[in-house]
Parts: structure tokens; sequence; C-alpha cells
């Protein structure tokens, strides 16, 4: 904040005074009047009151007075009322007394309009339909809403989708790798396996008997009374196709692992119990209770089964 | 909690819903009671006046003699910040407490002052009444001008100045040329320069001197006459004459000159005080030179006034003014014109009041005038609390406006004729507020 003004060229500096420094300037008058008037006038009392002057440009030899800092003021002005009929001149002409009121909140508040708040252009985002102020919004009120409607309820099922197939993958995840689940399936090719032979394979941990059957064994399992098995089970039930038995050959009793074509009944013998199976798997003399398992297999390929 | 008033009983609404419930008795027509008014005076001094109305809104006002004319030179500007500090912090309550209690009790409350008086006017609903007055009571009698409370103020102060309007001035600039050094010529707001100097002590100073029981009235609408009369014995106030603000007119002219494209000017004489005998007969002069158009967008053509502005040749606007205080009064015309050619207009209108010639036809129309506006105004129940309160004040006794407009009655033209004469033979006061080239009253 400065107090004074610089002197600079074409700055112009109010003295009032200076009368001292102006008797130089004024030649001398022979007049005796005008003598008597310009020594009045030079008086040191009298001179600021009935002249002034402005310095064109100062030559800094002169006082100049303090200069003024211009703040900022606020000023509170009333602009003066516009009338301009008769009647609205009327409205402001007096005819009693001024009584003046205040009371809380009731009339002479003080309300701060913060006029320099700018309300951000929203019109990118908003609506053709209600971008024009004239234009009623009930109008496009049904659609606005189907739209609206709309959008929300595809984003929604959209979403639980997402959101649901995001959930599934990370749980299915903790299920079997895939390693372990290719190791659950086999594939055996039906050309290598002589009639009347059965080869064992490992599928699943587990031994799995796959027997080429002949004509002879077929008709033998047939012709057996299901009513007198331990555990009835017709043969057709249990081979989808005759000439193939597919079964897992661990032992029902207690697990030992049977020998094929061995036993009684042309079928497997388990050694550790003395369980006899015939050639459709079931249990026919022994410890056992059931038949041996027949897992789920198919033909998908004439000469191939897959298992599991 | 700020007040207890907001616990609404439970069974409150079912009680009310069954009184609904019951079968309307039936009626062809209801009247309700007509009431007359009643005062009384106290020996402490107080003045109690009230009027049953049958409002739903009861209105309670307490009145004092603490206008600007009793404000002494250290006082100056007193009554403006008086009457602004009402509702802020007093001895027993806060400023939220008031509003916040008043808001619930459905009230409002508010300061009116004027050159004579300061009015303290609660509206309530009739049935929270007893709040409300209590409130009142408290406010008018035990402000305690908190300091910062009053520096708050000030910025409300300063707005309250810059949104007067020029004829407000004028009417201030007027009573200043008027009375010139006595107590009337006190403006009603306070000066620029006395804005940060009023203390609150000084406040507090003014109040115990002008808030005395002598110089009190209590006046009620739609209120118990004795109940009223004991609250007003309730006040605390103290007793005394306080300052007299004794006025004299004067006469004299001010100006100031600005480049407001609205000229205001205002010229009056010595008028009628209240209660005088020439007061009815300035009432219906004041008529007959026009107040003012009563149809909207009219112009009031037919007054002299009017006639004679509109054949001035300038574009302006012209009324008389009737001002009546306890002891002196102003009567004259107020114009507003466009300043370039204000000063014709002002010829105009002065040649039309100091020739008006008052005829038979004309004090009628002008008795039948001013009988309707003191009618008319009655008709809002603020404004006949305000008079009503203002007569007990000044005159201590009450004329409802049926008796007010018998007294016009008795009006004849050569009472108007030389009521007139005797207000223009007197010295003029003017005030000029824009164009400084509107002739002094000697040149109209």
């Amino acid at each position: 904040m400065s107090k004074t003004r610089p002197d600079r060229a074409g700055d112009r500096t109010a003295s009032s005074g200076g009368v001292t420094q102006h008797s130089g300037d004024e030649a001398g008058h022979s007049h005796t009047d005008r003598k008597m008037l310009s020594y009045l006038s030079r008086s040191a009392h009298l001179a600021p009151a009935l002249k002034s002057t402005a310095q064109a440009v100062a030559n800094g030899s002169k006082n100049i007075i303090p200069g003024v800092y211009e703040g900022v003021v606020v000023e509170l002005v009333q602009p003066s009322p516009k009338a301009l009929t008769a009647y609205t001149m009327a409205k402001r002409c007096a005819t009693g007394p001024v009584r003046a009121s205040a009371g809380i909140a009731a009339t002479s508040q003080v309300r701060y309009a913060h006029t320099d708040i700018q309300v951000p252009d929203f019109s990118d985002y908003r609506r053709d339909d209600v971008k024009d102020s004239r234009a009623k919004s009930v109008e496009s009120a049904s659609s606005r809403r189907s739209f609206t409607y709309m959008v929300v309820g595809g984003g929604v099922v959209t979403g639980l989708y997402t959101a649901k197939s995001i959930v599934t993958q990370f749980v299915s995840s903790m299920s079997a790798s895939a390693d372990v689940l290719a190791l659950a399936k086999i594939e055996i090719k039906l050309g290598d396996i002589p009639e009347g032979k059965s080869i064992t394979f490992k599928w699943r941990g587990k031994p799995l008997f796959v027997k080429h059957r002949t004509d002879e064994e077929i008709e033998t399992e047939l012709n057996v009374d299901i009513g007198s098995l331990r555990d009835p089970e017709a043969d057709s039930a249990r081979c989808e196709n005759p000439k193939w038995l597919v079964v897992v050959g661990v032992c029902t009793h207690l697990g030992c692992v049977p020998i094929a074509d061995a036993g009684d009944f042309g079928g497997y013998y388990c050694p550790c119990h003395g369980s006899h199976y015939d050639s459709s798997g079931r249990i026919r003399k022994g410890p056992a209770p059931l038949n041996l398992e027949v897992p789920a297999y198919s033909f998908p390929e004439e000469g191939v089964l897959l298992v599991g | 909690m700020a007040s207890k008033l907001t616990k609404p009983g439970l069974l409150k609404n079912v009680v009310q819903r069954s009184y609904g419930a019951q079968a309307a008795t039936q009626q062809t027509s209801y009247t309700l009671p007509q009431h007359q008014p009643q005062v009384t005076s106290l020996p402490s001094g107080v003045v109690v006046a009230s009027q049953e109305n049958n409002s739903p809104v009861s209105r309670v006002a307490v009145l004092f003699k603490a206008g600007s004319r009793y404000e002494g030179p250290n006082h100056l500007g007193a009554s403006h910040m008086l009457r602004t500090c009402v509702g802020l912090g007093t001895n027993n309550t806060t400023a939220f407490s008031i509003t916040r209690s008043l808001q619930q009790l459905g009230g409002s409350l508010e300061a009116e002052g004027g050159r004579e008086h300061i009015l303290y006017g609660l509206e309530v609903i009739r049935d929270n009444l007893d709040g409300g007055l209590e409130l009142l009571g408290e406010v008018s009698t035990q402000p305690s001008f908190k300091t910062w409370e009053m520096k708050d103020n000030l910025r409300r102060v300063k707005t309250e100045l810059a949104l007067r309007e020029p004829s407000t001035l004028a009417l201030e600039m007027l009573h200043k040329a008027a009375f010139r050094n006595t107590g009337l010529a006190n403006s009603i707001f306070v000066s620029d320069f006395r804005l940060g100097k009023l203390s609150s002590d000084m406040l507090k100073d003014y109040v115990a001197q002008t808030h005395q029981a002598g110089r009190m009235v209590v006046v009620g609408l739609g209120v118990d006459h004795s109940a009223l009369v004991n609250y007003a014995k309730g006040l605390s106030v103290g007793a005394g004459d306080g300052p007299a603000g004794a006025s004299v007119y004067g006469g004299g002219e001010l100006r100031h000159e600005s480049d407001a494209p609205i000229s205001v000017i205002a010229v009056a004489g010595s008028g009628a005080s209240l209660g005088s005998s020439d007061a009815a007969a300035l009432a219906v002069a004041q008529h007959i030179l026009g107040v003012g158009p009563s149809v909207k967008y009219g112009s009031n053509a037919s007054s002299a006034l009017a006639k004679a502005v509109a054949g001035s040749g300038g574009s302006g606007m012209a009324s008389a003014v009737n001002i009546s205080y306890s002891d002196a009064g102003l009567f004259g015309y107020f114009v507003v014109a466009e300043s370039a050619t204000a000063d014709k207009v002002v010829r105009a209108a002065h040649s039309a009041v100091k020739g008006l010639k008052v005829t038979e036809a004309e004090t009628a129309k002008g008795k039948t005038c001013v009988k309707a506006a003191i009618h008319m105004a009655s008709e809002s129940s603020g404004e006949c609390l305000a008079d009503m309160g203002l007569q007990a004040l000044l005159l201590g006794k009450y004329n409802d406006p049926v008796a007010a407009a018998a007294a016009i009655d008795a009006v004849t033209p050569s009472a108007v004729d030389a009521a007139l004469r005797k207000v223009f033979s007197g010295k003029l006061s003017m005030s000029v507020l824009g164009n400084a080239n509107i002739g002094y009253l000697d040149q109209l």
C-alpha cells in the first residue's frame, strides 16, 4: 500500500496553496487595484479558498499532497427510481407522515444474493425434449420415462448376468482341475480285444474290466433266473451292447480285485474271500453283497468305447 | 430445547377429529356479536385500549413516546437503532429463543417507529396469546443491546439507509427545514456519521428515559380488555416524565442536488396538530387538492393539483401532504416530476394551492373522500391497531372511525378556506431532491 503516488510524466497532481512559489509567476501590475486584488488573492489565509492549482507536468520541487490509495469500496447505492407515467409518479407522492417498520425476518432483512455464482451450463447432458424452456414437460414425460426404464432394466439384467458369471467363475475354480478331469474318461479301441478275453484298464484309480463276450456266454446270462440272484439285475440292464461287458473291477465285499476267467460261473473270482461273479458281473456265490459296479459308458463310434 | 411449546398432545388429533365428526347444527345465518372499544387509564399513567373483533388472530401493541423527537443530542439516531434491534437478545431471553418461540406459536413481531412513537406489535394466533405476550413484554421493556449483536446489526441498518426512496428523503428534509433545530426535525433514520457511535450504554440510557409508565400505551385487537389491563399492570417500566421533545415550527429550505432523472419536491407550511379545530378542515382540503389515484393506472384527473400539473406543460404528478403531530403539523404539497421540467410543475402546483377556490361541491366531495379513506384504512387490522395506539398515546382517548367520520361531517367550505389561508400566510418550508434549478420559495 503506497501512501504517495510517485511523480510520472503526464500525472496531474493537485496542490492548493503554494503561495510562495507563485509570487514570481505573475508579472507586476502597475494598477493599484489589481495589485491589491492580486495581493489579497495571494495572501496565505484566503488563497486556498479562492483558487486551486493543478500541476500538469510536475517538476518535483513543488509540494504534492499525499496520494490516495484507492481500495475496493463496496457501496450500497439505491438506484434512482424510474417513474415515467403520471401514475407511477403519483405512487411516489407522499400524503402523510413517514413511519418505518422493522421486524424479525419480516421487513428490512438483509439477504445475501450471491450473484457471482455461475450456474454451469448442463445442456450437453440434457435431453433434447426438455431443452426448450417453453416446451411442456408432461408431453415428453412418458417417452423419457420408458427410455429410462428400458435402459435401467437392461442394465440391471446385464449386471446381474455379469455378476453371476464372475461369481460362478470364482466358485468353480475350487472344483476339480483340468488334469484331473482329463483323467476322468478313458477311450478304448475295441478292436484290440479278442473274443472271450477280459482286459483290465486303469481308470480313475480303479481297475476297469472290459470283456468281449462270446455268444454262449451271452446266451447263458440271458437264461439266468433273476429271482435267484442275491442282487437281482437283468443282463440287458447291465450291458448296453451284449457283446461287451464293462464293469469296475472292485469286489463289492471288501474291495479286492477279482481275477478274470475264474470261478464257478465263467466270470470273475475274488481270491480274498471267495466271491464268484458271472460273466455279467453279478454276484453268485461268496460273501459279496452286490454286483460289480457298471460305470457310465458309451460307444461314440464304431469300435470305440468311452467310459466316464 | 429452544422452547417448551413443541410437545404435541398424543390425543389432540383424535379429540379434534371426534368434534368434527359431530353433526353440524342446521343454521341459516349467523352473525358474530359486535363489540365496542374500551379505554382504561391506569393510575401509573399507562393507557390501555382494546377492542374485540372476533378475529382468529390477536394483535397487541405496546407503544412508547420514544420517537425521534425525544432524542437528545447524545442520542441522535437512537430511535432507529431501537427499532432495528427489536427481536435481539433481551435480559431474560436470546434472539434465537424469541424468533423460534414466536414462529412455533404462529406469531410475528415488528417494531414501527415514527417521529413521536415507537410501536412494538405482536400478531399471534388467539390460542397462543399468553406465550406471545410474554415475549412482547420482554422485547419492549427489557432490551439488552448486546455489543456483538449491535455490531452485526450495523450492516442491516446500512442496507436500510441505502434502501430509502427519494420521497422518504424529501419528507425527512422537509421536517428538517421546517422544524430546524427542535425535536421534530430529528430524522427517524440514523445519520451515516452516527452509525457506529451509538453504544449499548447510550441505547439503554435512551430506553430508560423514554420507556416509562407515563409515556406508555398498551392496545389490543381481538383480546379481552380485563386480561390486557392485567398484562399492562404486570409490565415493569420506570416511572417518570422523560424528555419533552419540544418543537417549534420555523420554516426554511433544504436542497440536495443530484442528477437523478426524477426530482422530488416538498413544500409545506405549519399545519394542524392532532385534535385541533383545523385538523378536520385540513383533511378535507387535502382531499380536495388530491392525494393520488384511487383507480389502478388512473391519475385522479379531477383533483385540483392533477389538473394544474396537467396544464403546466411539464411531466410530473403532485399530491397534498397533511401531517399532524401532537403539538405541531405540516400541510402542503408534494411533487414528483422529471428533472428537466420540474420547475414548471412546481410553479403550477404552487399557484393551484395558493389560488384554490373552495366551493360547496368540492367540499362535499372532499368530505366524502376523507370519510371513505378513514373507513378503508380501518379495513386493515394492523392499521387499526396502530391508529388506536397513536390516538391513545398522543391524545389519551380513542375515537373510532365512526366518530372520526362524524367529526368530518361538521366541516364547512369557509372553515376549509380559512384553514388554507392560515397555512399559506405563514412561513413555508421547502425541500428539493434532484434538480436544483427549481425556484426558491420567494420566487414561486
